[in-house]
């Protein structure tokens, strides 16, 4: 499940667009694993996520309330907080170091930013998942800005003609980038969706 | 899925969230097209028919495949998704090792769709390079002969949203069976999503990323990096 990753974008838009997420380990540490992603959820607030999910119990948060998401999750599940900034990445990094919950943490996003982040809060990295592009029939692809928008749900369950149609909505003033954003994050149910930066990349189409 | 004719109004509305374009109007009345359709259950998920008309079928065998690697609900040996917990839980699983990197082939993704005769094309021209094939991905389970990357000739006409090939590679291979990737991808109906997984060493260097800049292999300045928090038990 390499959900986060193989995000497209241009480095100032990935800028934008950090993923830190927590999985317990078949295995090894399930058993007790729901009040701690329960507890990373909790310290993600802290840092004002753009989006949370949890696909098993709930979902993201244009679905279900911040808290009804946190207080949901079971013990096996995987749990995603969305970012806009660094900034908020280290912080929320310093503290799941301080609160050492024993649960894997991964982050999605550009590798020099993060490498700086661990840096900061004093982290090693353990394990690099390097996103080496697509391959193939490529006249199949939707087009890179549509593109820009649905790999940021990697189960693909938003379609480059919705996207269109989103687009073609706004243009005719018929809803807002922002609606039309939190219309299209629904459709990620593990809550890694980026509606901040969405809502932007739609504007950007909606003016062409 | 399906429609029930009856409660469809055939509002439209619907038309643009199926990822793949399966849902059209016929005799003014949505409908879905079977052979597209890879029962993601999007459709329905998504709330947007308020006369509730969108139905799951029971699925037999083989088509039973498609929910499986499609459905994001889905969950296969105790992980929701279409693979594994892969490096997300390396720190304490040791999945990868020094010397010894991943890769994942994710066929139909971003948003194309797969058959599964594709998959097997893929696995049958890296299967005689030595690879191990991830036990707990569901595509391994298809796979018949692991030496030669057969799958199960009952599924090869089914197809999915995406679906993901999860090996492990010495690193002396790793330039090698990606290039065995790329060339076999011309090969295919759709595209692949190709990537590679390797841990940091003590000096903070990433084996593979040497590798792929010797070989002038492309990789995205965005990924997923494992910070190493994890440990066994609580």
């Amino acid at each position: 499940m390499t959900h986060t990753l193989h995000r497209e974008g241009t480095i100032d838009g990935l800028k934008k667009d950090f993923v830190v997420f927590a999985m317990p380990a078949q295995g090894y540490n399930v058993p007790g694993s729901g009040l701690k992603l329960q507890r990373f959820l909790k310290l993600a607030k802290l840092f004002n996520p753009v989006n949370i999910g949890d696909n098993r119990a709930t979902g993201s948060l244009a679905q279900f309330p911040y808290d009804q998401i946190a207080e949901s999750v079971a013990d096996g599940s995987i749990v995603h907080a969305v970012f806009d900034n660094v900034q908020s990445v280290i912080g929320f990094l310093r503290k799941l170091k301080e609160e050492d919950l024993g649960i894997s943490i991964t982050v999605s996003g550009l590798l020099e930013e993060v490498r700086k982040c661990c840096k900061e809060v004093g982290l090693k990295p353990h394990t690099v998942n390097l996103s080496l592009g697509i391959y193939g029939k490529k006249e199949k692809l939707a087009s890179d800005d549509v593109r820009e928008v649905t790999t940021m749900c990697g189960h693909g369950m938003i379609g480059g003609a919705l996207v269109l149609d989103m687009v073609d909505k706004i243009k005719r003033g018929r809803i807002t980038p922002e609606k039309a954003s939190q219309e299209l994050c629904k459709l990620c149910i593990c809550g890694i969706f980026n509606p901040a930066r969405c809502a932007e990349l739609l504007e950007k189409m909606a003016k062409v | 899925m399906y429609v029930d004719q009856e409660k469809c109004i055939g509002c439209k509305l619907c038309l643009p969230y199926c990822p793949l374009g399966a849902i059209h109007i016929e005799n003014k009345k949505a409908r879905i097209d079977e052979e597209k359709c890879v029962e993601c259950a999007n459709c329905k998920r998504s709330g947007i028919c308020k006369k509730e008309a969108f139905c799951e079928n029971e699925l037999s065998w083989p088509r039973s495949v498609r929910s499986q690697m499609s459905n994001v609900k889905t969950e296969y040996k105790g992980v929701n998704g279409r693979g594994t917990e892969e490096m997300k839980t390396n720190d304490i699983t040791n999945r990868f090792t020094k010397g010894r990197c991943g890769v994942a082939i994710e066929l139909g993704r971003p948003g194309v769709s797969t058959s599964i005769r594709d998959l097997e094309k893929i696995a049958m021209a890296i299967a005689p390079l030595g690879v191990e094939f991830e036990e707990l991905n569901p595509i391994t389970s298809y796979i018949i002969d692991k030496k030669t990357g057969r799958f199960n000739p009952e599924i090869l006409d089914e197809r999915a949203l995406s679906g993901i090939i999860e090996i492990t590679v010495p690193d002396e291979k790793l330039i090698d069976v990606i290039q065995t990737v790329i060339k076999a991808a011309e090969e295919i109906d759709t595209v692949l999503s190709l990537d590679c997984v390797c841990v940091v060493d003590e000096n903070g260097n990433i084996a593979a990323q040497k590798l792929l800049n010797e070989a002038g292999i492309y990789y995205r300045p965005n990924c997923k990096t494992n910070v190493g928090l994890g440990r066994a038990g609580m």
